[in-house]
């Protein structure tokens, strides 16, 4: 259960057309005999009242029928859209089960043995220790035990949902040619998305059926789960929730520009609580949907015996200390004195949790549009979810999951007032990626805003001597450290997301501010650039280099066509050697880039082309430089205009 | 008429000493082994310490080596600013320019071979570099690498076994990708595997190829100083243009240098220990031989007087007797010394792309061993043949010997013998007689047990240290714990409740580094960043030990490292200041301990030190002591099975298993040649006595063989003699050795924090070299006795 509590970083994004509203939907209410719905209705609206989420949706199983279900909130603070049982929300690693699931369906069609070694279906499959790799079955992906690592290679592709690099995965899995298994394989409990993407490839090879449509066809459809898809390029279509970043007291709207395509088999599917509910019905059923039979009982049970334990929530985090197990892509745990069969999920930005209570042909979903929150401080959904079946079975409510122990944020510790100027700043992550504001707001409280792919998160500072601290908000605290010197200067922070260096403002002074003549456009440039403005954008040159050429392009085109931007735009005559196209995050915002060498009259020369969609317009930075030049310049000329350009729509 | 008398003179002394050498053929050979061996050590211990640095500051120059290297992060310090600051400088003389280059996380991939070397792809630039320019020793000569290849350091490539043409494979963003070698290049700060990672060149403008833009930021250049030794002002100034403290590596050229010779340096030193002991033993073989020979050409020497040589004349006899042997033995051996020296510094060299590195400029030096070592060995000479001067001419034909020797030499009283075989009484006898050779046996021998009992024990010290990790600053726990998991955790105490119920475990001590630590300033030293660690509980049970004093017990105590305590000149019961996570602390000093990590620079201190100013702090860490390190792999794998991610194990070992390979192996082999050289020395020794005593005693022999004793018997006499010196030589050289021999290592290992070098005694090893140094005395006597066979009673007759 403590896999729960802990965040797991997925992200999960989709975009919500403006104008395309979800189908308006009343929560649906079954009214079952001897179950108290009302009572759960009750409970989940005080939850809500005393909860930061923005909104949430429930399902409740009970045998072959929904008995309960319902969204509350909103979709999001931004639009108030009401949350509905039909909003498509992430549900991060709860995907595993979908995949262990169809995997189970393979070897009942004999495609697959549990325990063949994954090489006889993936040849090329082999870790940085081949000897170890040879040793991994289908069973250990799917109990977590393959020893292969989590290396969490989320934001390996980023993309904008429908343009995300739909080898994505097996990128993934080949990736792990660089890497040592960290286990035995079969030996101990290694949770590895990695793991559930090897059997993503696995069911690819195996079916000669791209993942999402095998999942499509041979689950979502048969379960009529027609608000669930496991491909970002319907992710428009379903209207699916990009969830929420964390602020101090409030949450604020992701961005909706993230899939989770690089790991799809472990965490990319989308669905509402009211599918959910159909995927409970087969699952409490032996396999039974509507007749439909989508896998046997037998399977059902493979899946839901424990192949491995590991430690279950403390004593201290409100559980009993009793070990959970693991299944094939499912978790087992005893709590309070029931078996349940459960599996949650996260991203940064949504979260779920999905438990079924067999003995009693019972079955909750809680998907939420929020990362997991502070459990010091706010009931979790595992609690919430824990109580609906103790209102199901009548039994009070508890605390379980409710931590015993004392918020460790806590102390009595206040921070001299005249060293707190020493730790405002710029802090920025050796590789870009995660930037901090750290700043003294107006009540004189130290602020953190971090700046990341899905938006800003913002926290309190809580400091517990000069250097440690806890950077808190609505989803946690999360302890930290300011870097100091002897004589107490600030030098980064390491928390969380890595080490983050204190930038020197002061050092990065030789840019200057440029805006376009009709201020459309501002950026930061080199002051020996020789900037002259076209209709579309803007042309650089560099005074004592002629090879140097660098172009802005702001068009007013589609989506479509910024993915387009190097099949079609982009031509460039005697190329030599072209790089793969790689997702980037500059500034929060999400680049495409390609590298070229072309030739010319026996000369050689590099470009960068990079380009983003920003307000609607495709925004393309061209960069040709002599050769041998272009690192250095992609660093000090096109890298400061990527962070800074700004587009100035009235 | 007097000029052409002295003209005959020097010609019949030169013939009269070459005589000598003829008469005596195998027994100058032996003592023209023993000089040359010799000389060859000596030669090669000066030609080394004093060519070490050579081949460092020959490639420096060639490649105009930068004095600084740095490293950092353009989003942190601006690049370009940085570069400008630098190049204005005044007290500077050249930079590389700002060389992108990317920090590459996992080990690069050769032949299927995850290798232990990180990397740090760094672009080579298009325009010539004009400071530290890379020399390529094989591959194309080309400024730069083709797109999709790589080219490699020496030392990487000779000690990954990587050749031109084969497959490198580079985990980049994503994946892994393919290079090519196309050259194993000299990098000039970077062609030693003491610096780890290492940096491989790729083509220029080739990085963005493999990372995205956003990863582009790291940067490095370096640059070369007019005065190397003013890196910390130059610093401080950098510094404080800056505007904040420099976050980024920098690597100095002092570092760099140690870096690279500091083995060699090692060895060297070692050599010149041993060689001047085994001066000393030539030139006590010279001073005993030309003796010996005084007394058994004694009738001729007088004979010689009487005809109306000088004693002066004599004394020349004798040294240029000597001036013949040195001269070609010397030579030879200061000669062999060239190759010698050559040949130790190959992996150096070869390392820096010299294929032939001449010594001339040690030539001189050289020249200065042979003059000194030449001008020695004839003063030596001169000393002891003057006493050939003073042989009386009537006396020397009358008895053949000096009469107090003569009659002085027979004084054992072969009763108290009684019960003891007849050739072992002689043997005694003869050896108790000859106390100069006796002494001269019994030092040799000695040496050389002290000799061979070093290099075993000396490399299996080196070798075994995985094995006896407290003596050398580490923890003696079988197993790490380390508390890491990403999603599951568990808590400190529900492991350590665990942990205190496992009947395996003999002891558990948490423990967390602490790299904040810092050292303010004082009257000598900057302020400084020092690593060290804080356990909970009783350290010294998991055998974490102090040269002196005691662990740390209380929040306020702290035991520092040797050169920590060097540094700060402190002493038990001294306070030590010590700022963590920006707290001061006033530690009490309870212990000096001896650790190898960083340079000897540490400190221990208890958790509740820490927790005092960091209620979080909680050790993440743990060492285990196992009652049976047998179960360390079952217990590893209880743990990872009962706790899954939640903890990550390991077995000490593994940290340290392949940690000195380079060491061990260089060193092994310096302790291999000292040790082969003193057996040599041992075997001409031995014979040359041995002939020398035969030739002596040939009367008596003649006497024993009349009486009926056989050759065998006579020959048994002999061994037993040289045996009778050997074994309480062997026996005492042992202890004197194991006692001795780590001062010496001590002495030369303290920079590097080790003042007390712990000597793992390899017992069967020992045994063997002393049961080696005997069959050596056996097998040489045995042969050299042969000589006895000839001696026939007529012998008598004739006299």
């Amino acid at each position: 259960m403590k896999l729960i509590k802990n965040t797991i970083c997925f992200l999960c994004i989709s975009i919500i057309l403006a104008g395309v509203l979800m189908p308006s939907l009343k929560e649906k209410v079954n009214a079952s005999p001897g179950f108290n719905i009302q009572e759960i209705d009750r409970y989940l609206q005080n939850f809500k009242d005393n909860s930061p989420i923005p909104g949430f949706s429930v399902v409740v199983v009970h045998g072959d029928e929904i008995i309960f279900t319902k969204g509350y909130g909103v979709e999001s603070v931004d639009t108030g859209i009401p949350m509905t049982e039909h909003s498509s929300s992430a549900i991060g690693s709860y995907t595993k089960s979908f995949t262990a699931l169809a995997i189970m369906q393979l070897v009942e069609s004999g495609k697959i043995s549990l325990d063949d070694p994954v090489i006889r279906y993936i040849p090329w499959f082999k870790t940085a220790n081949e000897e170890e790799s040879q040793k991994i079955t289908i069973r250990m992906l799917l109990s977590n035990t393959s020893g292969l690592p989590s290396l969490d290679n989320w934001f390996f592709s980023v993309g904008i949902p429908g343009q995300a690099d739909n080898n994505a995965m097996e990128k993934d899995v080949r990736n792990l040619s660089s890497y040592r298994t960290n286990r035995t394989p079969g030996t101990s409990f290694l949770y590895s998305n990695e793991g559930f993407n090897v059997a993503g490839v696995v069911i690819e090879n195996v079916t000669g059926m791209k993942y999402a449509d095998y999942i499509q066809k041979y689950i979502l459809d048969p379960l009529e789960m027609s608000r669930s898809t496991t491909d970002h390029a319907r992710f428009n279509d379903l209207g699916v929730l990009y969830g929420h970043n964390a602020g101090i007291d409030t949450a604020t709207p992701s961005k909706p520009l993230v899939t989770t395509a690089a790991l799809a088999a472990g965490s990319e599917l989308r669905a509402s609580a009211n599918d959910l509910g159909h995927y409970f019905i087969a699952l409490l059923n032996g396999g039974q949907y509507r007749g439909k039979q989508i896998i046997s009982p037998e399977s059902i049970d493979e899946m839901w015996t424990p192949h491995i334990s590991f430690p279950g929530t403390s004593y201290d985090m409100g559980g009993d200390g009793s070990d959970s197990h693991y299944g094939l892509g499912w978790m087992i745990s005893e709590i309070e004195g029931r078996t349940f069969i459960h599996h949650g999920g996260s991203t940064l930005t949504m979260s779920s949790f999905n438990a079924i209570y067999p003995e009693k042909k019972l079955a909750v979903s809680f998907l939420s549009n929020i990362g997991p929150t502070d459990s010091f401080r706010f009931i979790e959904k595992e609690t919430v979810v824990n109580n609906i079946f103790n209102i199901l079975t009548n039994k009070p409510t508890t605390d379980y999951f409710v931590p015993r122990k004392k918020d460790p944020s806590v102390t009595d510790y206040e921070l001299p007032v005249d060293v707190k100027e020493r730790y405002a700043g710029t802090y920025v992550s050796k590789d870009g990626f995660f930037k901090a504001e750290v700043f003294i707001a107006e009540n004189g409280k130290l602020i953190a805003r971090l700046s990341q792919i899905t938006g800003i998160s913002e926290f309190e500072i809580f400091f517990v001597n000069e250097s440690r601290c806890f950077l808190k908000n609505i989803m946690g605290s999360y302890e930290s450290r300011f870097l100091l010197t002897a004589d107490g200067q600030v030098t980064g922070i390491e928390n969380f997301f890595g080490t983050l260096s204190k930038i020197n403002e002061d050092a990065h002074s030789m840019y200057k501010t440029v805006s376009s003549p009709d201020g459309l456009l501002s950026f930061n440039a080199l002051e020996n650039m020789i900037i002259s403005f076209t209709e579309n954008g803007f042309d650089i040159v560099i005074r004592d280099d002629a090879d140097f050429k660098l172009s802005v392009n702001v068009l007013d085109e589609s989506l479509e066509n910024t993915h387009n931007v190097f099949n079609e735009t982009i031509t460039y005559d005697n190329i030599i050697l072209m790089s793969e196209e790689f997702e980037d995050i500059i500034n929060s915002r999400i680049w495409k880039e390609k590298s070229y060498i072309t030739q010319q009259d026996g000369e050689k020369y590099q470009h960068f082309v990079a380009t983003t969609y920003l307000k609607n317009k495709t925004i393309t930075l061209i960069l040709s430089v002599s050769y041998g030049q272009l690192t250095n310049m992609i660093r000090d000329a096109a890298i400061p205009i990527m962070k800074s350009l700004e587009v100035n729509l009235e | 008429m007097a000029h052409k008398q002295g003209v005959v003179e020097l010609k019949s002394i030169f013939l009269m000493a070459f005589a000598n050498i003829k008469r005596r053929k195998t027994q100058s050979i032996l003592i023209g082994i023993i000089i040359m061996v010799s000389s060859l050590i000596f030669s090669t211990a000066v030609g080394l310490l004093f060519s070490l640095n050579k081949p460092f500051e020959t490639m420096q120059e060639n490649q105009n080596a930068s004095h600084i290297l740095i490293m950092f992060d353009n989003k942190i310090h601006n690049a370009s600013k940085v570069s400008e600051w630098w190049m204005n400088n005044t007290s500077v003389t050249g930079v590389t320019g700002i060389m992108p280059y990317h920090s590459v996380n996992e080990s690069p991939i050769h032949n299927g071979n995850k290798l232990n070397t990180m990397i740090n792809l760094s672009e080579l630039p298009s325009d010539e570099l004009s400071v530290d320019t890379l020399y390529i020793v094989e591959g194309d000569k080309k400024p730069y690498p083709e797109f999709d290849e790589v080219w490699i350091p020496t030392s990487f490539a000779y000690g990954s076994n990587i050749k031109i043409g084969d497959t490198f494979s580079i985990p980049v963003y994503n994946g892994t990708r393919d290079f090519v070698v196309s050259a194993i290049v000299v990098d000039p700060i970077f062609s030693t595997n003491f610096i780890n990672p290492t940096r491989v060149w790729i083509s220029p403008g080739h990085l963005p190829f493999l990372f995205p833009a956003s990863r582009l930021d790291s940067v490095h250049m370096g640059i070369q100083l007019e005065d190397p030794t003013a890196v910390s002002k130059l610093w401080a100034e950098f510094e404080e243009y800056l505007g904040v403290p420099f976050s980024g590596l920098r690597l100095d050229h002092e570092l760099i240098k140690f870096s690279f010779v500091f083995l060699y340096l090692l060895i060297g030193a070692i050599l010149l220990i041993f060689s001047i002991l085994i001066i000393l033993v030539t030139f006590y073989i010279i001073s005993s031989t030309i003796a010996s020979s005084i007394i058994s050409d004694y009738k001729t020497i007088g004979i010689l007087k009487a005809q109306g040589l000088t004693p002066g004349d004599l004394v020349t006899v004798y040294v240029t007797q000597y001036t013949i042997l040195s001269s070609v033995f010397i030579l030879s051996g200061v000669t062999l010394s060239i190759f010698a020296v050559k040949t130790i510094l190959q992996t150096l060299t070869r390392s820096l792309g010299i294929i032939r590195f001449d010594l001339q400029a040690t030539l001189p030096l050289l020249l200065l061993s042979f003059l000194f070592l030449f001008a020695l060995t004839l003063v030596i000479a001169y000393l002891n043949a003057r006493k050939a001067g003073k042989v009386k001419p009537a006396e020397a034909i009358r008895y053949g010997a000096p009469s107090k020797k003569y009659h002085k030499a027979n004084t054992i009283k072969v009763t108290s013998m009684g019960k003891l075989p007849l050739s072992m009484i002689i043997g005694i006898k003869q050896l108790l007689s000859q106390k100069r050779q006796a002494a001269f046996l019994l030092i040799i021998f000695f040496l050389t047990s002290f000799v061979l009992t070093f290099s075993v024990n000396g490399y299996n010290s080196i070798s075994k240290m995985p094995n006896n990790l407290s003596l050398w600053g580490f923890d003696e726990s079988h197993v790490y714990i380390e508390r890491s998991g990403k999603r599951i955790t568990i808590d400190h105490n529900e492991l350590m409740d665990e942990l205190s119920l496992d009947e395996r475990v003999k002891s558990v001590v948490p423990l967390s580094w602490i790299i904040t630590g810092v050292v303010p300033e004082d009257q000598q030293n900057p302020s400084m960043n020092i690593i060290g660690v804080a356990y909970e509980g009783d350290m010294s049970s998991i055998n974490l030990i102090n040269l002196e004093g005691i662990n740390p017990q209380n929040q306020d105590e702290i035991s520092i490292a040797t050169n920590t305590a060097k540094k700060y000149n402190k002493k038990i019961g001294d306070d030590f200041e010590l700022f963590i996570e920006g707290k001061k602390i006033i530690f009490k000093v309870t212990g000096i301990y001896q650790s190898m990590s960083n340079l000897g620079q540490g400190y221990r201190i208890q958790t509740s030190a820490v927790k005092n100013v960091n209620p979080l702090f909680e050790p993440s860490s743990y060492a285990v002591l196992l009652n049976n390190p047998k179960d360390s792999e079952r217990f590893i794998y209880h743990y990872e099975n009962l706790f899954g991610e939640a903890v990550e194990l390991s077995l000490t070992t593994e940290f340290f298993g392949e940690m000195f390979d380079e060491v061990t192996m260089s060193m092994g082999a310096a302790l291999a040649f000292i040790a082969v050289i003193f057996v040599i020395v041992l075997i001409a020794i031995i014979i040359n006595s041995t002939l020398l005593g035969i030739h002596r005693h040939k009367k008596n022999y003649g006497i024993y063989k009349s009486f009926g004793m056989t050759p065998f018997e006579l020959r048994l006499s002999i061994l037993y003699k040289n045996l009778a010196a050997g074994i309480p030589s062997i026996l005492l050289g042992v202890p004197i050795s194991l006692y001795i021999s780590p001062k010496i290592v001590e002495s030369l290992l303290s920079q590097m924090g080790v003042i007390k070098f712990p000597v793992t005694v390899h017992v069967s090893g020992t045994v063997a070299a002393m049961i080696f140094c005997l069959l050596v005395c056996i097998i040489s006597t045995w042969v050299s006795s042969g000589q006895v066979l000839k001696i026939s009673p007529k012998i008598l007759v004739s006299e």
